[in-house]
C-alpha cells in the first residue's frame, strides 16, 4: 500500500512538472499575446455595438462578448491542442523527455491538463475584462455569468482532448484542426440529430445514431440557451460534468494506448 | 567490479517499417546484434553513415523498441522507469525550448528525472561544460557548440550509471571537440560507465577502452585499446572489417 502511494506521489510529481512547463509555454507563445490583445479589443467592441442597441444594450453587450471569448479561446485552444505534442515530436525535444523515467501517460496526462488550465486562463481573463466593462457602463452582474463560463470552459476542455487523439492519428495539424473545427460546428447541432433520428428510418437513421454518440453534445453546455427560453430550472446539474468525464477519459485513454507504441 | 555488466543486448533486430502508399517496405536496420557493456568502461560505437549507430542509442534509451531479442540496462528493460534512472541520454544534435535558459531547461530535466538535489547541482554542471557566461542567455542564442555542452550538462546532471552519447563532437570546432572529449574522460574518471557512437575514429581512439565496429546492422569487430595501439591504430583495423564484413554479407 505505501509502495502503491509512493509510485503514485512520484507519477502525480511528473505530471505537475510537465503541467507547469507546458502552461507556461502556451502562455509565452506569442499567438497568445496576440489573441488575448485582439480578444481585449474585441469585447471592447461589443461595448460599442452595445451602445447603439439602446434598450437592449446589455444582452448584446453580455451575449456578443461571451460569443467572442468563446470563439477566441476555442481557435487558440484548437490550435494549441492539435500542435503541443507533436512539435514535442517535430522538433526532437521529446529524446530529452522519454529518455528520462516520465511514463508517457503522465507526460500526456500533464499536457491534457495544462490545456485545460490554458482553457480557464483565457475565460477568466476576458471574462474579468468583459465584467469591468459591463461595470463601467453601470449595469449589473449578469444572472449565472460563472455558471455559464464554466460550461463554456467543459466544452472547450472535451475539444481539446479530443483534438489531442486527434493530433496522434492524423497525418498534418492542417487535418487535425479542420476535423476538430468540424467536430465542433456538428457538436451544436446535437438536438437537429436527434430529430433526424425519430424522423428517419434504415440506414440513415444508423448514420445519424452512430453521429449522435461520436460527435460530443456542445448544446447541453450552452447555458445561455436555456436561460434565454426560460428552460433554466430543467437543466441536469450532473449531465454535463459526467459528459465531460466520459469524453476526456475516453480521448485520454486512447491518446495513451496510441502514445504506448510510438516511436522516436 | 570492472567486469560487472551495466549494459547487455541479446540477440537484437530491429526493422523499421517503412508506409508507402498502400504497402510498406522493411528496412533491417539491426540483426543478431550482441553485445555487453562492463562498469566503468567507455566503450564506442564506430560505424558509416547509416549502419545502424543511432538506432542502437536509442533502443538503449528505451526511444524505440526491437523486433526481437531483449536490452537490459542494470537487469531492467530501458522502457521502464527503473531502467531510465541510470541513463543519461544526449541524442545527435539535441534540441532544446529556444524560449528558455539553460538554468530553466536543467531545472525541468532535472525534476522530471526526480533528482532532487539538482540546486546545487547546476550551478556545478554548468561550470563543469564550460557555460558559466552564459546562463542569462536564451537557448534561441545558443551557437551549435554551446548546445553540445548543455547536451552533455543535461545528460550527467542526474548522475547517471550510464551516459549514452550519440555522435558528442559531431559538427564541433577544434577546441569544442578537445573540451567534449576532456569533459567525457572526466566524468568516467568518477566511475560513470560512458558508451558512445561516432564514425570519428581519431576522437574514439583517444577515448575509448574498447570500440565495436559497426556495418550493415551488424557488429564486424570488437577492438580493444591494446590491439589498436599495437597494429599502428583504429582506421587500419576499421577499414579492413569494413570491407571484410561487406565481403562476407555479399557472399
Amino acid at each position: 500500500m505505501i509502495m502503491f502511494y509512493q509510485k503514485m506521489l512520484a507519477y502525480m510529481k511528473i505530471v505537475m512538472v510537465v503541467f507547469n512547463h507546458s502552461l507556461r509555454e502556451y502562455c509565452k507563445n506569442k499567438i497568445f499575446a496576440i489573441l488575448i490583445i485582439f480578444s481585449l479589443f474585441s469585447i471592447y467592441a461589443s461595448l460599442l455595438v452595445g451602445v447603439m442597441a439602446v434598450d437592449q444594450e446589455f444582452r448584446v453587450l453580455t451575449d456578443f462578448g461571451l460569443g467572442l471569448m468563446e470563439l477566441m479561446a476555442f481557435v487558440y485552444i484548437i490550435y494549441m491542442s492539435a500542435i503541443s505534442i507533436t512539435e514535442e515530436f517535430k522538433s526532437k525535444t521529446i529524446y530529452l523527455v522519454l529518455s528520462r523515467p516520465v511514463p508517457k501517460n503522465a507526460y500526456l496526462l500533464g499536457r491534457m491538463l495544462s490545456l485545460f488550465a490554458l482553457a480557464a486562463v483565457i475565460l477568466l481573463f476576458a471574462g474579468s475584462f468583459q465584467l469591468i466593462l459591463l461595470k463601467f457602463r453601470g449595469f449589473a452582474y449578469p444572472p449565472l455569468y460563472h455558471n455559464i463560463l464554466l460550461l463554456m470552459w467543459m466544452k472547450l476542455a472535451i475539444i481539446s482532448s479530443i483534438t489531442v487523439f486527434l493530433s496522434f492519428v492524423s497525418t498534418s495539424v492542417i487535418t487535425t484542426v479542420i476535423i476538430s473545427i468540424m467536430l465542433w460546428t456538428l457538436g451544436h447541432f446535437a438536438p437537429e440529430t436527434k430529430f433526424l433520428i425519430e424522423k428517419t428510418q434504415g440506414i440513415s437513421q444508423i448514420f445519424f445514431k452512430l453521429s449522435y454518440f461520436l460527435i460530443p453534445n456542445f448544446q447541453i453546455y450552452n447555458l445561455k440557451d436555456y436561460y434565454d427560453s426560460g428552460l433554466i430550472a430543467h437543466i441536469d446539474n450532473f449531465k454535463p460534468v459526467i459528459y465531460l468525464f466520459a469524453w476526456v477519459l475516453a480521448t485520454f485513454s486512447f491518446s495513451a494506448f496510441i502514445f504506448r507504441k510510438k516511436e522516436f | 567490479m570492472k567486469n560487472e555488466i551495466i549494459a547487455e543486448f541479446s540477440n537484437i533486430s530491429k526493422i523499421y517499417k517503412i508506409k508507402q502508399f498502400c504497402s510498406s517496405r522493411r528496412n533491417i536496420a539491426l540483426k543478431n546484434f550482441n553485445f555487453d557493456i562492463k562498469r566503468g568502461e567507455i566503450v564506442g560505437l564506430l560505424g558509416l553513415n547509416g549502419a545502424g549507430k543511432t538506432t542502437v542509442m536509442k533502443l538503449l534509451a528505451g526511444l524505440i523498441f526491437p523486433s526481437s531479442g531483449e536490452i537490459l540496462i542494470g537487469g531492467i528493460n530501458p522502457i521502464f522507469s527503473g531502467a531510465k534512472q541510470k541513463i543519461g541520454f544526449l541524442p545527435e544534435l539535441p534540441y532544446f525550448y529556444p524560449y528558455m535558459t539553460c538554468i530553466e531547461i536543467l531545472t525541468y530535466y532535472a525534476k522530471l528525472s526526480g533528482f532532487k538535489e539538482y540546486k546545487g547541482k547546476i550551478n556545478k554542471v554548468i561550470d563543469k561544460v564550460g557555460l558559466t557566461w552564459h546562463t542569462s542567455k536564451k537557448i534561441s542564442e545558443y551557437s551549435k557548440g554551446m548546445m553540445q555542452r548543455l547536451g552533455l550538462a543535461q545528460a550527467v546532471l542526474h548522475e547517471p550509471e550510464l551516459l549514452i552519447l550519440d555522435e558528442p563532437v559531431s559538427g564541433l570546432d577544434p577546441l569544442a571537440v578537445h573540451d567534449v572529449r576532456n569533459l567525457i574522460a572526466g566524468i568516467n574518471k568518477e566511475g560513470t560507465t560512458v558508451f558512445l557512437s561516432s564514425h570519428s575514429i581519431s576522437e574514439l581512439e583517444k577515448i575509448c577502452h574498447r570500440v565495436i565496429i559497426l556495418s550493415l546492422g551488424g557488429i564486424v569487430k570488437t577492438v580493444e585499446c591494446d590491439a589498436w595501439k599495437t597494429a599502428g591504430g583504429l582506421e587500419k583495423i576499421f577499414i579492413n572489417s569494413i570491407k571484410g564484413g561487406e565481403e562476407v554479407r555479399k557472399r
